[in-house]
């Protein structure tokens, strides 16, 4: 029950955080703890030194930053999810916080702990595989930025170094191309309970032209195994108006396209929901899309 | 174990007291309150971030104390259950039972409403609802049980529960029209348990809402 012996290490810069990171070995940065407290606790993770990033102020913040929203690592769910540049801008991202765990889980869980661990069944997946937006870290070398495309590898897997941290990210403006009249998106997720991780779930961002067709469509679907970017369901229904026939093309589509870990009737049941939530997504992106024209 | 426990000196207030304690760096909030402060209102059930039992307010927010480190909370603020009766007081909105122990709106209203059973998942309950309300006045249903969805109680069935903080935001309101006369302090302090009241400086009987004196409908 009680994790094994660490050493509490609070810093209170980024700075001050890649010293510590090289000074300390087996240390582990210590953000929400929403996922490292309870890896500690069952003893997955047994760090001998905690560096406790909780305490940097310089990354608690949701900025609007011209074509972008940018959000600091430490931002906490609750403060993107209310943040009045995402709620304006990237709708979608905040649509999709709210169905994260509960309330007070989103108050201490934050951005760069939830993108660090890259949990397959997490709700940020999705919908940072649309958007993707440039993740910033630092480390002893300085800082890079990488498009999320490049960031994430995989299931729990980031292309993070040994003594780097994610600083922050900067989530692209949803706003309609040059070619398109408007844009709509969503987040749908299937849960087997309230707050908890999604059986499966879809982010969706659609654009239609004035005629309402559809110009450009990004899926992707998390939840069941890999993290799965269903190009074949994209490309059916651009130049579509979305008709029930579409729509169920689609959502075929996805039902190959996902490789859930489960085999047998779980495993039908994940790809079925994969298909029933893609249609509902993209449903609800083309209404919210289709509202301003 | 050769090694020695690493430990921290943690300053930190809690339901407007200063305490400074060393504790283990591996202690848990919810531990830290229970066994080095003594304020076993908190409780602990599932640990692992699910139940919400622990619910503590950290700095004013909403937190699961199992999830936290005691050695994370240094400098901070923290309210817990035993907090909620002094906040009443310090609002003026406090409500006394019948054997004189003073109460917040919530409080009474869980137990007017049956919104507990055996009152394990109780104090999580309430502090989420104290924030939630601190929020906003009047929530709707959904609202209420979108807040309290992290908490959960193997008695109720939830929507006494539910009806327990819309009874508490309405006798806040009405404590808030009550300051605006002459003694906004007793005009809010009502006196009731289960429908008896027993204070004679209470402002209303409670059963009021229970046997209307017509006029209204019904
Ligand atoms: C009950 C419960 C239910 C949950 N349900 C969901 C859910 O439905 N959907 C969902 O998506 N998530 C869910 N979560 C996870 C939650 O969103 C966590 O907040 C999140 O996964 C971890 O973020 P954190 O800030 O708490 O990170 P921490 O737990 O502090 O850290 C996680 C990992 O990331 C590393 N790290 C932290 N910050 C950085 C940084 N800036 N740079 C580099 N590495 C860093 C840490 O060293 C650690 O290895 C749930 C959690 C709980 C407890
Ligand atoms: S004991 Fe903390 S959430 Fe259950
Ligand atoms: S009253 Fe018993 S668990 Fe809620």
């Amino acid at each position: 029950m009680y994790p094994s012996q660490f050493e509490h290490v609070p810093v209170d810069s980024v700075d001050d955080a890649v010293a510590a990171l090289q000074e300390y070995e087996d240390a582990e940065l210590l953000a929400g703890g929403q996922s490292l407290v309870p890896l500690q606790k069952t003893r997955f993770a047994s760090p001998d030194y905690l560096v406790d990033i909780t305490g940097i102020e310089e990354l608690q913040y949701v900025d609007d930053a011209g074509d972008a929203v940018e959000v600091g690592a430490l931002a906490s769910h609750t403060q993107i999810q209310r943040a009045q540049p995402v709620k304006d801008h990237v709708y979608l991202f905040s649509e999709c916080i709210g169905q994260i765990a509960d309330w007070p889980v989103r108050n201490q869980g934050t951005f760069g702990g939830t993108v660090a661990e890259a949990d397959p069944s997490g709700d940020y997946l999705p919908v940072l595989q649309i958007l993707d937006p440039e993740i910033t870290l630092v480390g002893p070398d300085g800082e890079r930025t990488v498009p999320f495309e490049e960031f994430y590898l995989g299931m729990f897997t980031v292309d993070m170094e040994e003594g780097e941290l994610i600083t922050r990210a900067r989530l692209p403006k949803l706003t309609p191309s040059s070619d398109a009249a408007g844009i709509g998106s969503t987040y749908k997720k299937h849960a087997e309970r309230s707050g908890d991780y999604a059986l499966a779930s879809v982010a969706a961002i659609v654009e239609v032209d004035d005629a309402g067709d559809v110009t450009d469509a990004r899926l992707s679907v998390g939840g069941v195994g890999p993290l799965t970017r269903p190009e074949e369901a994209e490309s059916l229904v651009e130049g579509t108006d979305l008709d029930d026939d579409v729509l169920a093309e689609a959502a075929a589509a996805v039902r190959e396209a996902v490789l859930p870990d489960e085999e047998g009737p779980e495993g039908d049941y994940k790809e079925a929901m994969a298909g029933e939530f893609t249609e509902r997504a993209l449903e609800t992106a083309y209404e919210r899309a289709t509202e301003s024209i | 174990m050769s090694k020695s426990e690493p430990t921290t000196t943690v300053t930190v207030t809690v339901n407007g007291e200063e305490y400074v304690k060393e504790t283990e760096d591996r202690k848990l909030l919810v531990h830290f309150l229970r066994e080095d402060l003594g304020l076993t209102g908190t409780h602990q059930g599932c640990v692992v971030g699910k139940c919400g039992a622990c619910t503590v307010l950290h700095d004013g927010t909403p937190k699961k104390s199992c999830m936290l480190y005691a050695a994370q909370i240094d400098g901070d603020e923290i309210t817990t259950v035993e907090g909620l009766a002094d906040i009443a007081e310090a609002e003026g909105n406090e409500m006394e039972t019948r054997d004189g122990a003073t109460l917040h709106p919530l409080q009474m209203g869980f137990k007017r409403n049956h919104g507990l059973q055996c009152g394990f998942c109780t104090p999580g309950f309430l502090m989420t609802s104290y924030a939630l309300l601190q929020e906003n006045e009047d929530p709707d249903d959904d609202e209420i049980r979108s807040a309290l969805s992290g908490n959960i109680c193997r008695c109720t069935g939830y929507n006494s529960i539910v009806e327990s903080v819309e009874w508490a935001a309405a006798e806040l309101a009405g404590a808030d029209d009550g300051a605006g006369g002459s003694d906004g302090n007793e005009d809010g302090a009502v006196s009731t348990d289960g429908g008896f009241s027993t204070d004679g400086a209470a402002g209303g009987c409670p059963c009021r809402r229970d046997y209307p004196t017509g006029g209204d409908g019904e």
